[in-house]
């Protein structure tokens, strides 16, 4: 029997039978025989969760505007689906023509978020493959993986063939071009892989040798030849209005996460936050025209149907005349009564009248993220948020009809002292105050958010520790009591070992992947659902590897110490970040990158808002 | 002024397994697509007016189910070939027509195949004949069924490898037994597997009311 009508037998019984259809909107349909190439496209999480991903759906158009490659797409299956096809004996298949994902050519991943990382593993397991790059042989899929996390790539170094480092829209394309080489010819793998090693965004693990210290730190990053660079570049886009961007968009048929239709006004981010990896990995700023914006604007709501269009960025507050394009998009928007969404805006009055304007169907919920409860420490994380100016703003909000608050914050930053952490009840409580004193009668809700700081690789506080369990315990529970006294008031907190988990894997080494896939074995996978993370496994499989995991959590390393990822360049220099770490110990700010050019390095790149500054 | 149209499909495969739901959110999508104004409710939240006759489970084929909706402008005969060349896979639009009555559903004709051994039928007819009840429950409350009261009649017979199990079944008041609990409820009790393979809605009966 075929795949597709196995596949179908199936979902009579399990939880959301529509995400394992496919044939959504816009979805490609191609003859697989006439293709050169198949490229699977892999989420390591279920279909709405991946579905959400804009990099995946621009990848996924992209690919397919090529003639000679057909590009589908694979989601994790959730529990109750594995345990069906396990019984069937059937393997993980790609929802645009149900083959399963051994036959294709490249199986591409998408790593967002270090917590998938086990997810990967158990994709590949249910792909049928070998995990080990090294025992996948010609014939087998090439395996590579894309997204933020391999900026550290080395936690997967052992099952990945290669990593693309940054911008995946150039890559690929040539990585694609050298398989077709290989595919048709009598190359070797190891062949191939070397000349992988020497496309710019290219790491090719399995090039390289790492050698350690006594200690447990690592010694040395070494190419195995002399023709493999000695560091990896990422690769950028420099311009976003030339590059690609698919209008004609995939559209799911069943309610994903983010159900609407995303478009990119700007990538990168010029503020600099010190805990922030997206800060720094997506450098340089680049806009996208005004122009484009509208007219892209317009063709997805066309194409798409959806009733609500997000213009998306890391801080839609630094696109210059935000306002005039998000008023320009409301006059076809509106009378088809599809919604705009700004999200990351930052809040101020002007703002506000926007939100008003364009929010039309949302709820209206404020947010405001200034991560440290005291002037000094937003200082330090150079997060430029004024208490006042989020006073200002919630009395406006409240003055228009705004019940909902939501604030977010940071617990166990560097040179954090618990008068920081009673500051985040100062904030909630004047907060309060502010709704108090206007004497409304409808009820406000203040909703107070945290997380725990999680130092991550390419940051200025790539080098500090983080808080051990216990004191973040011990933190949390401080600021509980206080905002006990606080009405209307309402407390979350991010799971301590999730935390833990995230910052061990996201500075961890080459050690780890023997850890993640024993995690694997141990029953590990879904560890950003909170019914499925499980930190006692974690426990045992690190154990069981003879590995002490606060080596990579709750350690301060020294600043000339080697770092797993010093491997990956990303044009911001280590000079740099070492600065901006020593001028965090002494609370001092360093400005935007829209004032001035405070020379992180990137400009190298000659890209964006750098050029002329 | 608002026009209510009355819309009749198909649904197959793989569309079948497209939730309630999502139905009403897919057809709000193609319409706008189509440049089509609908009328939208008002408040906070507003969503188009998009009424389907019959909920549809997930998983249920039909040879033909109807949806009605209100717009805020008149609709050119070609709509049904404008839907159809957008529809995804599976759903196919009938035709098209003003609604100026309204309608309810009083009978309906179901096909459901299953895996089962051999003897299926026989025990089936067994189970059928001892006037069998089900019992659902949903948020705490529990509704007893008489399958009696809803059932016209039914067959079960052997058809190339599959067991095919045919149901007539009347509208009451609004309410009906659907064909997967009866089948939940006998293969529960007499303990056979039974792995359905299609359910298919063959035809609905239609009164029409002023
Ligand atoms: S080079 Fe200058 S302007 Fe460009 S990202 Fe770095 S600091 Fe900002």
């Amino acid at each position: 029997m075929i795949v597709k009508d196995k596949v179908f037998k199936l979902l009579y019984d399990v939880e959301k039978p529509g995400r394992y259809i496919g044939n959504e909107i816009n979805i490609v349909k191609k003859e697989p025989e006439k293709v050169d190439i198949r490229f699977a496209i892999c989420f390591p999480d279920v279909y709405e969760i991946g579905m959400s991903n804009l990099g995946l759906k621009i990848l996924y158009h992209l690919l397919n505007e090529r003639e000679d490659v057909y590009c589908e797409r694979a989601f994790m299956p959730w529990v109750d689906m594995q345990k069906k096809m396990q019984k069937e004996g059937m393997k993980l298949f790609s929802l645009e023509t149900f083959t399963e994902l051994d036959e294709f050519d490249i199986i591409g991943f998408s790593l967002s978020y270090e917590m998938s990382y086990t997810n990967v593993l158990k994709m590949l397991y249910l792909c049928g493959l070998p995990l080990e790059s090294k025992k996948r042989e010609k014939g087998m899929p090439i395996v590579i993986a894309g997204g933020p996390c391999t900026y550290n790539p080395e936690p997967l170094w052992e099952f990945i063939d290669v990593f693309v480092i940054g911008e995946g829209e150039e890559v690929i394309l040539e990585i694609i071009d050298l398989y077709k080489k290989y595919k048709f010819s009598n190359m070797a793998k190891e062949e191939f892989l070397h000349e992988c090693a020497a496309i710019e965004g290219c790491y090719v693990p399995l090039l390289y040798n790492v050698g350690y210290n006594p200690d447990g730190t690592i010694k040395s990053i070494t190419p195995v030849s002399e023709n493999v660079p000695p560091k990896v570049r990422k690769r950028i886009v420099k311009d976003l209005d030339t590059s690609y961007f698919p209008t004609k968009m995939i559209t799911p048929l069943i309610e994903v996460v983010h159900d609407r239709i995303t478009l990119e006004i700007f990538r990168g981010c010029g503020r600099g936050c010190r805990f922030c990896q997206a800060g720094v990995i997506y450098r340089p700023v680049r806009f996208r025209s005004a122009e484009k914006v509208v007219q892209y604007a317009k063709e997805l709501v066309e194409n798409c149907g959806c009733n609500e269009i997000s213009l998306v960025s890391l801080s839609t507050s630094d696109y210059p005349n935000i306002d005039e394009i998000a008023r320009e998009i409301l006059k076809f928007a509106e009378d088809k009564k599809v919604n705009i969404s700004l999200p990351s805006l930052r809040l101020d009055s002007t703002s506000l009248d926007l939100l008003k304007e364009v929010e039309k169907v949302r709820k209206p919920t404020l947010t405001f993220a200034p991560e440290a409860g005291t002037q000094r420490l937003r200082d330090v994380i150079n997060k430029n948020i004024k208490e006042e100016d989020i006073y200002s703003t919630v009395k406006l909000a409240f003055e228009r009809g705004f019940q909902n608050i939501k604030l977010y914050f940071m617990l166990g930053l560097p040179l954090e002292k618990d008068e920081d952490i009673i500051g985040i009840y100062t904030i909630a409580k004047n907060i309060r105050e502010i709704y108090k004193d206007i004497g409304l009668k409808k009820k406000v809700r203040i909703t107070v958010s945290t997380s725990f700081f999680v130092p991550k690789p390419h940051t200025p506080f790539q080098w500090e520790a983080q808080d051990s369990i216990e004191n973040m315990q011990r933190k949390m529970k401080l600021l509980k009591e206080n905002l006990k006294r606080v009405k209307d008031v309402e407390y979350n907190w991010h799971d301590f070992y999730l935390s833990k988990l995230e910052a061990v894997l996201s500075r961890g080494d080459r050690k780890l992947s023997r850890v993640i896939k024993r995690a694997v074995d141990l029953g590990c996978q879904f560890d950003d659902w909170g019914e499925f993370f499980d930190f006692s496994r974690w426990e045992k499989a690190f154990w069981l590897e003879n590995i002490d995991w606060r080596f990579y959590s709750d350690r301060k390393r020294d600043f000339d110490e080697v770092l797993p990822w010093d491997i990956i360049d990303t044009g911001v220099t280590k000079e740099f970040l070492k600065k901006e770490c020593l001028w965090a110990y002494e609370s001092k700010t360093t400005s935007s990158c829209f004032e001035r050019c405070t020379g992180c390095g990137v400009a190298s790149f000659r890209g964006g808002i750098c050029i002329g500054k | 002024m608002a026009n209510r149209y009355r819309f009749y499909f198909s649904r197959d495969l793989p569309a079948a397994f497209i939730s309630h739901l999502d139905m009403t959110r897919l057809f709000e999508r193609l319409f706008r697509r189509l440049d089509i104004k609908l009328k939208f409710t008002q408040g906070f939240n507003p969503h188009p007016k998009i009424v389907f006759i019959l909920p549809m489970p997930v998983g249920l084929c039909s040879k033909e189910e109807i949806f009605e909706v209100e717009c805020e402008q008149e609709l050119s005969s070609d709509i049904i070939d404008s839907l159809n060349k957008i529809l995804p896979e599976g759903l196919k639009m009938l035709k098209v027509e003003l609604a100026t009555d309204k309608i309810q559903v009083s009978d309906m004709y179901y096909q459901c195949f299953v895996e089962a051994e051999e003897e299926f039928c026989k025990y089936f007819d067994e189970f059928m004949k001892k006037s069998p009840i089900i019992n659902k429950e949903k948020e705490g409350k529990v509704t007893v069924k008489h399958v009696w009261n809803f059932l016209l009649s039914y067959e079960c017979k052997k058809v190339e490898g599959n067991i095919k199990i045919s149901f007539h079944i009347n509208v009451v008041n609004g309410s009906y037994v659907k064909p997967e609990d009866i089948l939940r409820e006998f293969s529960q009790e007499y303990n056979i597997e039974c792995r359905i393979v299609r359910v298919e809605r063959v035809k609905v009966g239609y009164k029409r009311v002023i």
